[in-house]
């Protein structure tokens, strides 16, 4: 008793301090911004865009390794619209995307997305015994308050962002972007050599072309194509959407017919005793919703760490949680699912703020950010740049959460016969798609060769587990560090080396590399121990126990 | 008395992990020469004065000091402009991180790490040598696209390839194959098209008969 009023008590003077700090760092320019974004959202324009969106995003996350390819697609089409548009549009997605990755997990047994690997262990189970809806229900309250609650943490963090980012100059922005793929190259790979060798091939190829800062050509081989450098979406096309799909084609398992059919009839039973069960572990949802927003603003780690630290924290404190889970127990569904939602308000923070993705989609986005001309970074949060975009993520995290709950309730088990379709039928429709996007990005059949080489590299590094995400980062992040990096040494000299906010980003950087690849390995132990592979469906109930 | 432990498997010459870790590192040497040749003889412009403050020349001196050719040929003065910093951060931190590789994959052991949290492996099942031809006919039809995008455009190409892929690869009953490949024409005519009426390239037939290819002309923006 006395420890829970204690507990209590902590809980509500950190509420005060951080309330209070926040509201000394906010003034009439933030709640200006806002406005503002909340009323350039409200145009016809972003609404027909969200509404177009939302029907996209939701089959694509239902597509076993779906969701990469078709953000590139709508990345691709994006670059035709306005920011205000484009970018809330590409956020949104990435959020209902999120909401309907656990519907195979949990009826067919099959990872839609690797972020829904934990709630496979307990949610294929539920399903096995009858309980699909009860098992939908929990998932998708808890992925809606978590997805809220990411967007909440994004909003809380702006306002102290601004005032760090005011201390920031062109040399602790050179550091931080080389730390930056330095830390996502050690992080993402789980083999420090290649996770950096990547970044370095990447920083390679991201310098080739003209470059302003030496008044030069780098690398073109005398071909006009190269006179600009290499075009961003192609290389993403090549280097991840052909390869995903490639997964799907080589492996080739299409799903039962008739498990199919048996989880149809029972994905609409108690999903809203599902609902009610969620909202009566509304701890468990904080707490995991937590682990998913800090663990996404680390740099490189994304969600699939974050789902399984949830679902781990889940195990150890709830009671009796170490008998009954992996046999059907809905906390086991609840915890993953909030937390991976979650992530997308952390993911964005170090993605905005400092350029450096805090996922792999991330790294999509930045590039994205990058060939509508907004440079992340102190901009982001400036009232008179694009304060007014930033905070119109937040609105649009929580707009597509709520917007995407009542069709997937509706409609999950209709929307499964999507993870039905044979890949090897769903891959030409989307190969060809994605070739389009290549294509009609830069207008240049061109682009297609580049597709076809970065294809092949990209399937390569697949193949032998050479991490992709840092090679697009550096590619991304090369022009703005030379440029950075240009102004600093001829600014300051060497003797930038020794200011503080520099050698303080130094520490803050590597505590966090530290603290990453500390998460990374325990996130693997717990994979390794649960032997979930998107291989090999979860085993059924009386398997598990 | 203690066995020692057992030395971990080695992985065989041939086999797909050594041959690709060495394309990969093939990779990245190329463009790292490239870089190294290019960043000796990369004319400047006159307002690109030498750097007075750079610890990087330096460092590239203790690097690539030792070849008399490589060193004879550089000029420290240039390397130590604008421009060329970068590349040569790159080329430091890479050519050890290479050598140690190259060590690795040339003692032939196993590195494959599993695991991986961003980014995983292809999922492979129980029959290599079926997923070895998918993998193969997949690249090639891609390939394959390519072409024939290149050679036809896209409004001929790319439903032309749907349809072929689905008849031949999926064994899909033709007419549904139709219908897909109609449906993908009809995408690029009412979104790329008619919504946002971008401008075609020429496509190689086209050029080679000497005919303008009429897909320009044919639409216009109507959303």
């Amino acid at each position: 008793m006395a420890i829970r009023l204690a507990r209590t008590i902590a809980l509500i003077a950190i509420v005060i301090a951080v309330g209070w700090a926040y509201a000394n760092s906010v003034d009439a320019e933030f709640f200006r911004a806002a406005g503002d974004g909340a009323s350039r959202l409200l145009q016809p324009g972003p609404i027909i865009a969200f509404l177009i969106m939302i029907p996209i995003a939701l089959v694509s996350g239902l597509m076993p390794g779906g969701g990469l390819p078709f953000l590139i697609v709508v990345l691709s089409f994006a670059t035709e619209l306005d920011p205000f548009i484009s970018l809330p549009l590409v956020i949104g997605y990435m959020a209902a995307n999120d909401l309907t990755e656990p519907i195979p997990s949990i009826l067919l047994g099959i990872p839609g997305a690797r972020s829904s690997q934990a709630t496979i262990l307990d949610g294929y189970p539920l399903a096995r015994q009858g309980y699909a809806g009860y098992a939908l229900g929990a998932s998708y309250t808890s992925s809606l308050i978590g997805g809220i609650i990411g967007a909440a943490a994004l909003l809380m963090v702006i306002p102290f962002a601004r005032d760090l980012l005011r201390l920031f100059g062109s040399p602790e922005f050179f550091l931080l972007s080389l730390l930056g793929i330095a830390a996502v190259a050690i992080v993402s790979a789980g083999a420090v050599v290649k996770g950096l060798l990547t970044a370095v091939l990447g920083l390679f190829i991201g310098l080739i072309g003209f470059t302003n800062v030496a008044q030069a050509e780098r690398l073109t081989f005398g071909l006009d194509y190269l006179y600009d450098g290499i075009n961003i979406v192609p290389v993403v096309v090549g280097l991840f959407a052909i390869p995903e799909i490639a997964d799907l084609v080589i492996s080739n398992t299409p799903v039962a017919k008739e498990r199919l059919s048996e989880m149809l009839k029972e994905g609409n039973r108690d999903v809203y005793k599902g609902i009610r069960e969620a909202l009566r572990h509304k701890w468990l949802i904080a707490r995991s919703s937590l682990i998913g927003v800090f663990i996404g603003a680390m740099p490189g780690l994304g969600p699939t760490p974050a789902h399984w630290l949830a679902y781990a924290q889940a195990r150890q404190t709830e009671p009796g949680a170490r008998e009954t889970f992996g046999t059907g127990d809905i906390r086991g569904v609840i915890a993953p699912e909030s937390s991976n939602n979650s992530t997308d308000g952390g993911v964005l923070m170090p993605t905005l703020l400092f350029a450096i993705p805090g996922s792999a989609p991330m790294a999509i986005v930045l590039g994205f950010l990058f060939i509508v001309g907004i440079q992340p970074g102190p901009q982001m949060v400036d009232p008179d740049k694009h304060l007014n975009l930033t905070l119109s993520f937040v609105y649009v995290i929580v707009l597509a959460n709520i917007a995407v709950v009542p069709i997937v309730l509706r409609f999950s088990p209709a929307l499964t016969k999507v993870a039905a379709i044979p890949p090897l039928v769903l891959a030409p429709v989307v190969i060809g798609v994605v070739m389009l996007s290549a294509f009609q990005a830069n207008l240049d059949v061109s682009d297609l060769a580049v597709v076809v080489v970065f294809a092949a590299l990209g399937m390569f590094m697949k193949a032998y587990q050479w991490p992709r995400p840092p090679i697009l980062i550096a590619i991304v992040l090369a022009e703005p560090l030379e440029k950075f990096m240009s102004i600093s040494i001829q600014a300051r000299g060497i003797s930038m080396v020794w200011q503080p906010a520099f050698l303080g980003i130094i520490v803050v950087v590597g505590l966090a590399v530290f603290f990453s690849l500390r998460v990374q390995r325990a996130a693997q132990r717990l994979q390794e121990q649960a032997d979930v592979s998107p291989a090999a469906p979860a085993p059924a109930p009386e398997d598990a126990r | 008395m203690t066995q020692p432990p057992p030395s971990a498997p080695k992985a065989s010459w041939r086999s797909p992990e050594i041959v690709g870790e060495l394309v990969l590192l093939g990779v990245i040497a190329a463009l790292g020469a490239f870089y190294f040749f290019q960043t000796v003889a990369l004319p400047v412009g006159d307002d690109c004065a030498a750097g007075r403050d750079t610890p990087f020349g330096a460092v590239t001196c203790i690097l690539f000091g030792w070849a008399p050719g490589a060193a004879e040929a550089l000029d420290f003065q240039r390397i130590s402009m604008p421009g060329r910093w970068l590349p040569l951060i790159a080329m430091t931190i890479g050519a050890p991180l290479w050598v140690i590789r190259l060590y690795t994959v040339l003692g032939r052991r196993k590195a494959i790490r599993s695991g991986m949290i961003m980014d995983l492996g292809f999922r492979l099942g129980e029959d290599p040598a079926a997923e070895k031809r998918r993998a193969a006919l997949y690249f090639g039809s891609l390939v394959g696209l390519v072409l024939l995008v290149w050679l036809i455009g896209f409004h001929a190409g790319l439903p032309l390839w749907v349809f072929a892929y689905l008849v031949f690869w999926t064994r899909m009953w033709w007419p549904w194959a139709l219908l897909i490949a109609a449906a993908f024409e009809a995408f690029i005519v009412g979104v790329l098209d008619m919504t946002l009426d971008i401008f075609w390239y020429e496509p190689l037939l086209f050029r080679w008969i000497g005919v303008v290819y009429p897909v320009n002309d044919w639409f216009t923006r109507v959303f």
